[in-house]
């Protein structure tokens, strides 16, 4: 039923489309019908949200693969991040491409999960995975299989103003083991805070919407967990737990953080440069925007804080084809070429990301940008573990997450009780492991 | 459908009458079968199929699954429904009789011939033409909370900087400014052409018999903009409860739903969080309180007419 | 300022200043021009923070009256967005939209003013009430039917499910009720068929109504967000409002750009208002007045 629908509507679509001047039908590639296309080697589209740097690397990149690839062409196609979603589902439901997409871990297994994606397996050699992390080569896994290749990932750290800082007279830990515990942090706030001048305040949480699960960071730092180990059993609802939204609440109540700074409030990224707070978690790849955008003082970055044990969050995203699109085997090439040593290295460096081959993560990569800094992102990256990423990697993660955003920022500005929230969040965890 | 012709019922010559009607009805429907065409295709058919999806699950990509009246029943239970229901009825409330009088008011002012009238009147009316999405930016750059416009204006004068984005009350506040914005122009031109068309005879004559300016406006002026009136709230009601561009670019439903309204709700839900069927469900109710609102706008109207 | 005022101005008995509450036309005036610059301020603001410095901006250091009038800004927003194409994609959209829909709608306007056919009355009342509808209610079925059309991302997913306005049909009713049956009847009785009265009686006399409805449609499809939103996803189709999104999206603290960007997208609307303003006024006008 659903087909013959279809097949009626497309027949009479193409009819009433090529009756009147057929060709107005759209953009350029895109009314002729996806990526099947072109003379020669064939032409991918490749959407992709990113900042301007990270768009900068991966034309680059394309700008390789098109050389050493006579008759490929990749083209790139740029979305906001509040957008990919809409936009590749979208087209995947219409069945008009894209050939690839960028992809968070945190989403990539709803789409694996939907049968959008292409078994890479059947592509790449048998042992390509082991050049890779553990960690990261688990997160593009579905069901055993690889349905992506590890691009990059990204740690969130603790950025901060070393003007206001030194001001409050606090000292920054400069190893890992040394970083602050969950108390310190809370001194070093108030400090920060008493050293601002008018309504600014200390620290802002980068929740930005879907980063919402960076909560996750402190819950884990904390001893707690989402989930039990193989992710079974849900586990949210501890003591851990009510200890972290407990600290949330007091950074409201104690002005140590801006009113507007909720899960779907203001960016960190803003309210840092204008020195709104003093301190700021951040990922890594914010760095090249930082440098733009802070000009009145510097900078410096240390390690999240830290309780029974740290964590951070698994950032980054992975490069996926899609079912749809017309010619794998030449998207599977070019995912190949994406995560390459030499490709991966040259994204990381430019774009201050951290790489995903263990190669490139045990050696010293030159980050263009703020060299100085990386250091500490890439050392806070190994702590982090792997039922961290179990957890935020599930196919349903997503939904997960969408509670998360609602609920944390029920708990912050409706004064929504930690039971309740808890309760909601853990449900929503029950339900993802249930599909 | 078409007329027969042996039987007519009056007094015009058969033959003609026969023929002519025929002819005019196969006229008629040809000249609006295009029209019939798009808004079957795609006014009425997705509204018939609307309901259908709001019973099913579906995420988009994968199958739908048949659920009956489920996700209505989570939609009862779903506060952010509610919240989203009451910012869509509250900001209608609030800002279609301020758009109504504040327009009013500006007529008034406008009426007579005074000096750079037509220029006034062009940049009351401008911001009609400006896209949601153009005035959301804008609004957004005025009204932020560290650097905007709107609150250095106000630490000027004294007052204190109000949280635009960060508190429930400001967000609304800036989306009911900006549709203000917006929307006055519009009521402006329609109540200033009504009320050219106000015989100066009647308030000559009233002033005669000793009518003060508050009796004549209260007698002669509001009465005869009931049509307009009348007709400038019900469309403002339908577009009010139709925003969607503005919230979306300015507040997206923000902070914590404050702003959420049904519209940008039933999106959100059906693109972004991949819950086709309960979009469309939200997209149903929507429908039906708007067609709730209009009947007793109507009721209302037919009782008062006056005070439309 | 309203005890002022009632200070100011007395009513004479026989003086018609009937709808000035006691205001003096000075002061009537003075409230007015105050409105006016408020109201025209945000665009006014616009035009300048398009101009300024956004590290000037980010860092609250501004001044009502512009500094140093960074040009360049305009030439950012070509470099770095594919402006130009999304500026195409709108003019092709609204024109198509405009040719379509007048056409379209002027012909069934015609049919529900002056001809007579079984079922008029009914299907008019259900051509009006699509005007409830908004886009969120039937978004999505109707995204499922164009997607199977196979008219997603195209211009033709844009322009054809909103190619029938219920507020033009509206218009040209009330526009054609105002040509005397007698004109119609007095063709017909000579012979003339239907199709021919439109044409050469008609449709001469509706240049006021082509020129109100060409405005009002070319408006309606330049500006319009929501459908466009759903049904374009590739960035080279976008029009302005979406592309507008985007670059809020991505420079959202980029301020003279984002500025910059909206104050090209909404020149255009801009310009043809205040060149045709006598049309959008006779529309509104036509409309509200039955």
């Amino acid at each position: 039923m659903e087909q013959t629908r279809r097949q009626f509507l497309a027949a009479a679509g193409a009819a009433g489309a090529a009756v009147t001047l057929g060709a107005c039908g759209g953009g350029d590639d895109s009314g002729g019908g996806g990526g099947g296309g072109g003379g020669g080697g064939g032409t991918l589209s490749f959407v992709t949200w990113g900042a301007p740097v990270e768009i900068a690397a991966f034309k680059a990149i394309i700008a390789d693969f098109e050389r050493q690839n006579r008759g490929a062409r990749i083209r790139l196609q740029e979305v906001p991040f509040e957008g990919v979603r809409q936009t590749v589902d979208a087209s995947l439901e219409a069945e008009r491409g894209p050939d690839l997409f960028r992809v968070t871990y945190n989403d990539f297994g709803f789409y694996a999960s939907q049968n959008a994606l292409v078994d890479l397996s059947e592509y790449l050699p048998a042992d390509y995975g082991d050049a890779f992390t553990e960690a990261l080569w688990a997160a593009v896994q579905f069901e055993g299989k690889p349905y992506g290749v590890p691009h990059h990932t990204d740690v969130s750290a603790l950025v901060y103003n070393k003007e206001l800082l030194r001001t409050a007279g606090v000292t920054v830990p400069d190893k890992l083991a040394d970083a602050w515990s969950f108390e310190e942090f809370m001194d070093v706030s108030r400090k920060v805070r008493d050293a601002q001048t008018g309504s600014r305040t200390a620290f802002a949480m980068n929740w930005q919407l879907a980063g919402a699960f960076r909560w996750l960071n402190w819950l884990y730092a904390a001893g707690g967990s989402l989930y039990n180990a193989d992710a079974t059993q849900v586990t949210v609802d501890s003591p851990e737990a009510r200890r972290t939204l407990d600290m949330f609440k007091t950074w409201f109540d104690e002005g140590l953080t801006p009113r507007n700074s909720t899960p779907k409030g203001a960016y960190p990224s803003e309210q840092f440069p204008s020195q709104t707070v003093g301190i700021i978690s951040a990922g890594d790849f914010l760095l090249p925007s930082l440098e733009d955008e802070v000009k009145k003082f510097e900078y410096g970055a240390t390690f999240l804080p830290q309780d029974a044990s740290a964590a951070t969050d698994l950032g980054g995203n992975t490069v996926v084809a899609t079912r749809v699109g017309k010619q794998p085997e030449l998207a599977a090439q070019f995912l190949e070429f994406l995560a390459s040593e030499q490709s991966m290295k040259r994204f990381c460096e430019q774009t201050s990301v951290l790489p995903t081959r263990t190669s490139l993560v045990e050696r010293q990569l030159e980050f263009q940008v703020r060299p100085d800094l990386m250091p500490v992102f890439v050392e806070q990256a190994t702590t982090l573990t792997p039922e961290y990423v179990r957890a935020v990697t599930l196919p349903d993660f997503t939904q997960v997450n969408n509670v998360f955003v609602d609920e944390l920022e029920r708990f912050l500005v409706n004064d929504q009780s930690p039971d309740d929230t808890l309760r909601n969040i853990a449900t929503a965890a029950d339900e993802a492991i249930q599909a | 459908m078409a007329v027969t012709t042996t039987r007519p019922r009056s007094a015009v010559p058969r033959r003609r009458w026969g023929r002519a009607s025929h002819r005019q009805a196969l006229t008629a429907y040809a000249l609006i079968s295009p029209n019939l065409l798009v808004f079957g295709a795609f006014m009425f058919l997705p509204l018939i199929l609307t309901f259908v999806v709001s019973m099913q699950e579906t995420s988009g990509l994968g199958p739908a699954e048949w659920v009956g009246l489920g996700n209505y029943s989570e939609l009862i239970r779903d506060s952010v429904f509610w919240r989203a229901l009451a910012n869509t009825v509250g900001y209608a409330a609030i800002e279609v009789p301020l758009a109504l009088g504040a327009g009013l008011m500006v007529a008034l002012l406008l009426n007579r011939a005074i000096w750079m009238r037509n220029l006034m009147r062009t940049v009351y009316y401008l911001p009609v033409v400006i896209s949601g999405v153009a005035a959301g930016i804008l609004a957004g750059w005025i009204f932020s909370e560290n650097i905007g416009v709107a609150n250095k204006a106000l630490e000027l004068v004294g007052i204190a900087p109000v949280a635009w984005r960060s508190s429930a009350a400001g967000a609304m506040a800036s989306v009911i400014l900006t549709s203000l914005w917006i929307n006055v122009g519009f009521n402006m031109v329609v109540y200033l052409a009504a009320l050219q068309n106000i015989p100066r005879e009647y308030y000559d004559a009233s002033a005669v018999d000793g009518a003060t300016s508050v009796q004549q406006f209260r007698h002669i002026t509001l009465p005869s903009l009931s049509t307009a009136t009348g007709f400038l709230a019900i469309y403002g009601v339908i577009t009010a409860f139709h925003v969607f561009d503005l919230v979306f670019i300015l507040t997206s439903g923000g902070p914590g739903n404050a702003t959420e309204v049904l519209g940008t709700y039933a999106y959100d839900q059906a693109f972004d969080t991949r819950a086709r069927g309960y979009g469309a469900a939200i997209g149903v109710v929507l429908y039906l309180i708007l067609m709730l609102a209009l009947t007793v706008q109507f009721a209302f109207a037919r009782r008062h007419p006056e005070e439309a | 300022m309203a005890v002022a005022a009632e200070k100011r101005a007395v009513a004479e008995p026989g003086r018609t200043s009937p709808r000035t509450f006691e205001l003096g036309p000075n002061v009537r005036w003075l409230l007015a021009a105050i409105g006016a610059l408020v109201m025209a301020f945000p665009l006014y603001w616009m035009l300048v923070t398009a101009l300024g410095s956004t590290a000037d901006l980010r860092a609250g250091d501004y001044g009502l009256l512009p500094g140093r009038l960074q040009w360049e800004n305009f030439q950012a927003i070509f470099d770095r967005l594919p402006f130009g194409r999304w500026f195409l994609n709108s003019v092709i959209i609204a024109v198509a939209g405009v040719v379509l829909t007048v056409t379209i709608n002027l012909i069934a306007g015609y049919a529900f003013a002056k001809l007579r056919f079984p079922g008029r009355r009914i299907l008019f009342i259900l051509i009006v009430s699509t005007l409830i509808i908004p886009v969120q209610v039937i978004m999505v079925p109707q995204f499922q039917i164009v997607a199977d059309l196979g008219w997603v991302n195209t211009y033709w997913g844009v322009v054809i499910p909103r190619a029938a306005e219920a507020f033009g049909i509206f218009f040209c009713v009330q526009f054609f009720r105002g040509i005397p049956d007698d004109l119609i009847e007095a063709a017909r009785i000579d012979g003339a068929g239907e199709l021919t009265i439109l044409r050469k009686i008609v449709l001469p006399l509706s240049k006021p109504l082509i020129a109100v409805l060409v405005i009002f449609t070319f408006m309606w499809r330049w500006n319009e967000f929501a459908w466009p939103l759903i049904v374009l996803n590739d960035s080279d189709s976008y029009t302005l409002p979406i592309g507008l999104r985007f670059l809020d999206g991505q420079y959202s603290t980029d301020y003279s750009l984002l500025m910059a960007g909206s104050l090209l997208a909404v020149l255009p609307m801009l310009a043809i208002f205040i060149f045709f303003q006598r049309y959008f006024v006779e529309g509104l006008v036509r409309s509200g007045l039955k």
